[in-house]
């Protein structure tokens, strides 16, 4: 009990930070400004990663206790998930500590809405359990409508989270209605025990429903086209720091857990044969979310819109991760490509976030191309950050992106279940028109006599975040072997998986259908 | 139950959940939308709650609950976000809140 209490450090440590900040504000000086807040959640984020990296070099954990083994398990995989997810929590409460009174909606609450949104998200990536996962998915949520308009001044922030907030639940209720048919068929909600009993019975129609909701409700959190609609006007109309907490933390989570959801219970072979192939589905999206993400990020003049729909397009490129991955003995993730992308898009695009919340000053936020005429003479150091991002997003060497692209596109011609070369072709091509959209922030940001005399903010956590994600994105893409070793540890799948089922059997016990109530 | 089966479960479960998916894409009152939205989230409870009872055990009711308790948690943000619609705009209908555009 009490070492899985130790091994379910990094979740309970986030939670307690929540909880204490949420207090701290409330017995602070309300004239003081709030930004030590922001730091308290920092550090604590920062002991919550140390844990997450003490566990991840152990190999991840065996939970004990039966009832928190069915719900969570803590494989290489969800650890894996829980440092990206933390390391990107923490750049964006940096990025927003001097960002806020800028914006003039200084309230405390938001970093402990930041914190409570990553705990949603590690809960969403570890759950082995589908009412777990759903319960994360909505802690993170729920936090991410209300920061979405905590610009409450801002009639487009509070049309952003309006948007995402319909959707968001709009999604919610498919997950739900297909959740609903994974129980009515197998009985549970557990991944194990559902990949169990879809190994020996046929999904038949049920696995129809089921696969249909499932990608409908994940499309939304992933925005993958046709289910996009909502992200560009979300990311222009939220603050900039959450906007890149939503397109590197909220979308790596629904990516892991989509990973998971889809290899661990719904791997098998019969779910291959029916009528509608999950796998199949995600192919074509990935071919349709590149190339319409793409298109449309090229005509954008805003710059936050232009990386909304880059974010879109970089969906497409995960989602070939995803196909390209084939679940061994009902767990595991092959290809570690998928990981290392997901870290190299995670970083460069919290961090080209981090860079764009410089462009906002007493409440306003202006940020078309015409904006960043002339920003290297002014801000040179953020001004090369952004290069680096944008190299990065663009999958240029030597930075993280390219070699994330690289290991993709190996995954997928390595695959031996699906001819992906096609799709392989359509993702170099969407690469190659990525390419003249990003090479378009630099030209002005170097080229361009700026037009007017623009208000910068000036702040130093500011320039850490998007420091430390440029250096991580570079020395991830220059000397990747450590970062490889590590997302190919956190693909070799799930150590938990026999333990997880043996435990599961333990309350799970089904009573047989005859003693059905009178 | 008895005498039930439960195909006319599901099928009143869908035929609600299909209400309220069509109440969402149709509908342009931001209420209207959001009851829409409970409506479907209390489909789902419905045919989960029908699978408990063909099946005999607790599994269902205990998501049906978490459900409940999640969507209770969900109407008090959606609500508080159309209220500083409704500040903003003096209206909460969906097709005046359009400032974001390309």
């Amino acid at each position: 009990m009490a070492a899985d209490l130790a091994h379910l450090s990094p979740l309970l440590i986030v939670c307690c930070v929540g909880l204490g900040i949420l207090l701290l504000d409330v017995f602070a000086d309300p004239k003081q400004p709030k930004t030590f807040i922001g730091y308290v959640a920092v550090v604590g984020l920062l002991v919550a990663l140390a844990a997450t990296g003490w566990l991840f070099a152990t190999g991840g954990v065996l939970l004990t206790q039966p009832y928190f083994a069915v719900a969570l398990t803590l494989d290489p995989f969800a650890l894996f998930g829980f440092a990206l997810i933390l390391v990107v929590a923490i750049l964006t409460t940096l990025a927003s500590v001097h960002y806020l009174p800028s914006q003039r909606c200084e309230w405390g609450e938001y970093y402990s809405l930041v914190v409570f949104a990553s705990l949603g998200m590690m809960v969403m990536v570890a759950a082995a359990d589908l009412i777990t996962m759903f319960v994360g998915l909505e802690i993170m949520s729920v936090a991410i409508y209300v920061l979405a308009g905590f610009k409450r001044q801002s009639p487009f922030a509070i049309e952003a989270a309006m948007k995402y907030f319909f959707l968001g639940a709009f999604a919610t209720g498919f997950l739900l209605y297909g959740l609903a048919f994974v129980y009515g068929a197998t009985g549970s909600t557990n991944l194990n025990v559902v990949a169990e009993h879809f190994a020996k019975n046929d999904p038949g129609l049920y696995g129809i429903v089921i696969v249909i909701m499932m990608i409908v409700a994940f499309g939304f959190k992933i925005a993958a086209v046709p289910f996009h609609m909502w992200t560009p006007d979300v990311y222009e109309g939220s603050p900039s720091p959450i906007a890149g907490l939503m397109a590197g933390g909220v979308k790596t989570a629904a990516f892991l857990a989509l990973a998971r959801v889809f290899l661990t219970a719904f791997g098998g072979a019969d779910f291959e044969n029916l009528a509608i192939s999950w796998r199949e589905v995600f192919y074509w999206l990935a071919i349709l979310t590149m190339t319409v993400g793409n298109i449309l990020a090229v005509v954008q003049q805003n710059v936050k819109r232009m990386l909304a729909y880059s974010s879109i397009s970089h969906a497409g490129y995960i989602l070939i991760g995803i196909v390209a991955s084939r679940s061994v003995d009902g767990g595991a993730v092959a290809g570690s490509g998928l990981f290392f992308y997901l870290l190299a898009y995670a970083l460069s695009s919290v961090g080209a976030f981090a860079v764009v919340s410089m462009l906002g000053k007493d409440g306003e936020e202006d940020i078309t191309y015409g904006n960043l005429a002339g920003f290297a003479y002014r801000h040179g150091f953020a001004a090369l950050c952004m290069v680096i991002f944008m190299a990065s997003l663009a999958g240029i060497p030597p930075t993280a992106g390219f070699l994330g692209k690289y290991l993709v596109f190996t995954d997928a011609l390595a695959a031996t279940h699906m001819n992906l070369l096609p799709l392989v072709l359509v993702a170099v091509v969407n690469s190659m028109i990525g390419v003249y959209y990003y090479l378009k922030v630099i030209v002005f940001m170097y080229m361009r006599e700026p037009r007017r005399e623009f208000e910068t903010i000036r702040s130093v956590p500011m320039g850490i975040a998007f420091g430390l994600a440029a250096l991580v994105v570079v020395v991830c893409g220059s000397f990747p072997d450590t970062t490889i070793r590590w997302s190919a540890k956190a693909a070799t799948g799930n150590p938990s998986a026999d333990s997880a089922i043996s435990a599961a059997s333990v309350i799970d016990v089904p009573a047989p259908v005859a003693t059905t109530a009178k | 139950m008895s005498g039930i089966p439960l195909s006319w479960w599901l099928t009143l479960g869908t035929v609600l959940f299909g209400v309220g998916t069509i109440g969402v894409l149709t509908r342009r009152n931001a209420l209207v939308v959001f009851m829409s939205i409970e409506l479907m989230l209390n489909a789902v409870n419905l045919i989960l709650l029908a699978f408990a009872r063909q099946r005999g055990d607790e599994h269902g009711h205990v998501l049906a609950f978490f459900i409940i308790a999640v969507a209770a948690a969900e109407a008090a943000v959606g609500l508080a976000i159309i209220l500083s619609v409704f500040r903003h705009k003096r209206s909460v209908n969906l097709d005046d809140v359009r400032a974001l555009k390309h």
